[in-house]
């Protein structure tokens, strides 16, 4: 192997990876807090007594969950204009991320409102709290509680998907990557380093999300 | 006018009729037992005072409400008739204090101060003033069970359901939940309990009801009925479980 590798010549492209880094902290930001929003929202209806919405929003999840995220994407941004549907290249990018998180975290977010003990609910109802309340109040914390694991690795998973949305030129950390190998033709240099960022990143969300587990769940923190 | 007056009540599940014509008339202050074999029907007719279960004829009136099949109905009967469960039923994720103040700031809409207020009153009932802030998680399954006697009182019912509720407890802890119902019994609080704790019917029971294939067989003053029952299948009953 007679290759001389030239990280130094990265360094002009500096402030071109850290835009495209805060790009993608950007993108996966809005769609984990938006993505889980209509998770929750799917899950609540997946899991309800209307019927009309149960069934839409089953075909939503198994549209989403069985076709390819960037098909999902293609079709946003360049099938919709056809119907007078026409977003710039961050809205259709961050509209498929939104769409496709909330997909996945509808289903599994009914996993966890499925497994509710009927008591639970049967407490509230004597009670006499309404539905909503009961949701709200009784049926959703446990229900986040048990599967918090999951659905933060959806949220993971779609960061890292997200390197997609540099195939309709939003300029994100594998746009930036892309661009700086046409340049200087440094493939090695660029993507091992852009994969060592991804890593990092992914790491990141891993202690964040452990962080809001600590607070947002006081009661597993409790003695034994 | 009886508290609790329920009328020919009769309940199917499916092709099996497990209530089979109940008539019961219950005074406000009174504590009644309901005993019975599994599958008697007992806690069946319990959870169809207050709406939980559906029956198929016969109506049931507490506190002048009609129970009916209807959200609106059952979140007004939540005012009058509290219920505690074999499981206990406490909101794992709340603190022992938001357990007792949700509904009651919730349903009564009362300000968090006048809750917590509430909150400490009925703890201080059961004994467990000091676990205000504990989760659920870190109490035992009597002091569980009074948290959630607590939280039904915190709502004021004026009619207590209790579904087994020593049941599902290690024995050493039975008795200081029923020490608790004993306290309420004395307040005059009403009292409908399933149970098969037989020495707590006959003594601190004003009336003590045996159901028997889905029928009221046998009903009569707490102390009487176990000295002196006056069916086989009582004596039966009786004979097995003493």
């Amino acid at each position: 192997m007679d290759y001389t590798f030239q990280f130094a010549e990265l360094l002009p492209y500096t402030s071109l990876i850290v835009d495209g880094l805060l790009w993608t902290v950007a993108l996966t930001l809005i769609t984990t807090f938006l993505g889980c929003l209509l998770g929750t929202l799917g899950a609540a209806a997946r899991a309800g007594q209307h019927k009309f919405l149960k069934h839409a929003v089953g075909i939503y999840v198994e549209l989403i969950r069985n076709t390819p995220f960037i098909v999902q994407l293609f079709f946003i941004f360049f099938g919709l204009p056809s119907i007078g549907i026409k977003l710039n290249a961050w809205e259709a990018g961050l509209l498929a991320m939104v769409i496709n998180l909330g997909a996945y975290s509808t289903e599994i977010i009914r996993a966890g409102i499925e497994a509710t003990p009927k008591g639970q609910l049967e407490a509230a109802r004597t009670l006499g709290l309404s539905r909503v309340q009961t949701f709200i109040r009784v049926v959703l914390p446990p229900a986040l509680q048990k599967i918090y694991p999951a659905l933060t690795s959806q949220c993971i998973i779609v960061m890292l998907g997200s390197a997609v949305l540099s195939q309709i030129s939003v300029q994100e950390l594998t746009f930036a990557a892309n661009f700086i190998q046409s340049r200087n033709f440094l493939s090695f240099e660029v993507y091992l380093v852009v994969a060592l960022l991804y890593l990092l990143l992914a790491i990141l969300m891993r202690q964040l999300f452990k962080a809001v587990h600590y607070y947002a769940f006081p009661n597993l923190r409790a003695r034994k | 006018m009886p508290l609790v007056s329920i009328d020919n009540v009769h309940k199917y599940y499916g092709d099996n009729h497990v209530l089979k014509g109940i008539d019961l008339r219950i005074d406000a202050g009174e504590v009644v037992s309901i005993i019975g074999r599994s599958g008697s029907g007992k806690s069946t007719l319990l959870r169809c005072i207050n709406g939980l279960e559906t029956y198929s004829e016969g109506g049931i009136i507490v506190d002048q409400l009609e129970v009916k099949d209807d959200d609106r109905q059952i979140r007004k009967l939540s005012k009058s008739v509290g219920m505690v469960f074999q499981h206990f039923n406490l909101f794992p994720h709340l603190t022992v204090g938001q357990n007792i103040t949700l509904a009651p700031k919730l349903v009564r809409k009362l300000s968090t101060e006048e809750a917590a207020e509430t909150a400490r009153e009925v703890l201080r009932k059961v004994g467990l003033q000091d676990k205000f802030d504990s989760y659920p998680g870190e109490l035992s399954g009597g002091q569980q069970q009074r948290v959630a006697i607590a939280r039904s009182l915190a709502m004021k019912p004026k009619v207590l359901l209790c579904d087994e509720i020593t049941s599902a407890l290690d024995p050493e802890l039975v008795g200081e939940v029923l020490r608790v119902l004993e306290t309420l019994a004395a307040d005059g609080m009403t009292l409908i309990l399933v149970t098969h704790e037989m020495n707590f019917a006959r003594d601190i029971g004003d009336r003590v009801i045996f159901m028997h294939q889905g029928k009221v067989w046998e009903t009569g003053e707490a102390k009487a009925v176990f000295a002196n029952p006056q069916t086989p299948e009582l004596q039966t009953f009786i004979n097995a479980v003493l």
